[in-house]
C-alpha cells in the first residue's frame, strides 16, 4: 500500500515538483497550503511522514513543528524540514524541536528528499 | 500574494520577529530560485519526458546561471550579516574579454527585444587576464548592463568598452557602459549606491527592480580593491564605470 506523505508548502510551483517526484517514486502525495492547514491535515490524515516548509503563512513551519510534537496522538509522525531558511540557528532549532532532518532548498537535491522518506520509511 | 503582503504588514508594524526584513527579503529572492533548480534538474532526470540533447545542454546553462544567482544572493545575505568580511572570494585568473562577451549574451535577448543598438567597443591591445573572483566581477558587469538596458527606451542605443590603464599605482582595468537613457536626478546621485535605493524616476516608470544592483556592484568592486563611480544627466543617460587593478598570481 502507498504511503502518505504530507507536504506543507505554500508555493504552488515547489508542491507541484514534490508531487511530481514523490508519485514518480510511488508515494501518495496530500497537501497543505499553510500553517494552519498543515496542522489540521497532520491531525486528521495523520500521514507517514511530513515534509514541512518554515516560511508559511499563517502558522509558520515552527509553530506546525511545535504543535505536532506536543500532541501524543501525532508526535511520533517523522517531519523533515525542507526550507529556505539555511542559517546555522534555524537547522538547530529545527533539530531540537523535533525534526528528524533539515534540507535547505537553494542547496538540496531533491532526490536526496526521496532517498531519506524512503530510509525513515523503512525502519518504522 | 495577500499572504506575504500581509506578513509584511507585521513586521511593518513593529511586531517582534525572529526573521528580519533582510533576511526575509533574500529569503523571498531565493524561493523562485530554489523552484527553479529543482525543476531544471527535474527536466534533465527526466521526470517531465525525455529532452533532446540541444534542449539538456540549454537547460544547464540556465542551471549555471541560477546557482550563480542563488550564491549572489547567499553572499549578500552574509554582507548583511557580517558586513564585508562576511564574501568569500575565489581567486583566478580571469579572462576580461571572454566574460564581458557572455555577460553581454545574457542580456541580448531584452537587449533585441527593445531593439537596442549595442556598441561593444574592444581595446586593440590584448586585454591581460587578472586576478579576480570570476563569478563576481561577472555579476557586477552583468548589473551594470541590465540597468543600462532597463533604463534605455526602445530604440536607444548603450556603449560598452574596457580597457588597460596604467599608472603609478599599477595596472587598472578599466569597464565602461553608457546609455542615453533616463538619467539620474541631480539630487538622488548621492544615495545612488545605497542598498534599496530606487530613483523617483524609475519608480514613477514602473521599471522593476530591488534597488540592490549597484549596492552589490560597489561591495563587489571595492571588495577587488576597484572604484565605480558614474557621471549622469536627468533624461540624457548615465555612465557607469568601474576600475579593478590588474594583479597577477602570486
Amino acid at each position: 500500500m502507498a504511503k502518505n506523505i504530507l507536504v506543507i508548502e505554500d508555493d504552488d510551483f515547489f508542491r507541484e515538483l514534490l508531487r511530481k517526484k514523490l508519485s514518480l517514486n510511488d508515494f501518495n502525495v496530500l497537501e497543505a497550503v499553510d500553517g494552519e492547514d498543515g496542522i489540521k491535515a497532520v491531525k486528521e490524515k495523520k500521514p507517514d511522514l511530513v515534509i514541512l516548509d518554515l516560511l508559511l503563512p499563517n502558522v509558520d513551519g515552527f509553530e506546525v513543528l511545535s504543535q505536532v510534537k506536543i500532541d501524543s496522538a501525532v508526535a511520533s509522525i517523522p517531519i523533515i524540514i525542507l526550507s529556505n531558511l539555511g542559517q546555522q540557528e534555524d537547522i538547530e532549532r529545527g533539530l531540537k524541536m523535533g525534526a528528524i532532518d533539515y534540507l535547505v532548498k537553494s542547496q538540496f537535491d531533491i532526490n536526496q528528499v526521496v532517498d531519506k522518506i524512503k530510509n525513515v520509511l523503512e525502519k518504522k | 500574494m495577500p499572504e506575504r503582503i500581509s506578513r509584511k504588514s507585521k513586521i511593518k508594524a513593529g511586531k517582534k520577529t525572529e526573521i528580519d526584513l533582510i533576511s526575509l527579503a533574500v529569503h523571498q529572492l531565493e524561493r523562485p530560485l530554489s523552484a527553479i533548480n529543482v525543476s531544471l534538474k527535474m527536466l534533465l532526470e527526466g521526470d517531465f519526458g525525455s529532452v533532446t540533447k540541444e534542449q539538456r545542454h540549454i537547460i544547464r546553462k540556465i542551471l549555471e546561471r541560477n546557482k550563480a544567482m542563488i550564491f549572489l544572493v547567499n553572499d549578500f545575505f552574509n554582507v548583511e550579516k557580517f558586513g564585508s568580511k562576511g564574501l568569500v572570494y575565489k581567486w583566478t585568473m580571469v579572462d576580461i574579454e571572454k566574460l564581458v562577451g557572455s555577460v553581454v549574451k545574457l542580456a541580448q535577448e531584452e537587449i533585441s527585444n527593445k531593439k537596442i543598438r549595442l556598441e561593444l567597443e574592444k581595446t586593440r591591445i590584448k586585454m591581460p587576464k587578472i586576478m579576480a573572483d570570476e563569478e563576481k566581477i561577472g555579476v557586477a558587469i552583468q548589473n551594470l548592463i541590465d540597468n543600462a538596458v532597463k533604463y534605455t527606451p526602445p530604440g536607444g542605443k548603450i556603449k560598452i568598452s574596457y580597457r588597460v590603464k596604467g599608472g603609478e599605482k599599477g595596472s587598472r582595468v578599466e569597464f565602461k557602459v553608457q546609455d542615453y537613457g533616463i538619467g539620474i536626478p541631480e539630487d538622488q546621485k548621492k544615495d545612488l549606491f545605497t542598498k534599496f535605493f530606487r530613483g523617483r524616476n524609475v519608480v514613477k516608470m514602473n521599471i522593476v527592480g530591488s534597488g540592490l544592483g549597484l549596492c552589490i556592484v560597489k561591495s563587489i568592486i571595492e571588495g577587488h580593491r576597484g572604484k565605480v563611480w558614474f557621471k549622469s544627466k536627468d533624461n540624457q543617460g548615465s555612465t557607469f564605470f568601474f576600475t579593478i587593478p590588474v594583479r597577477q598570481k602570486d
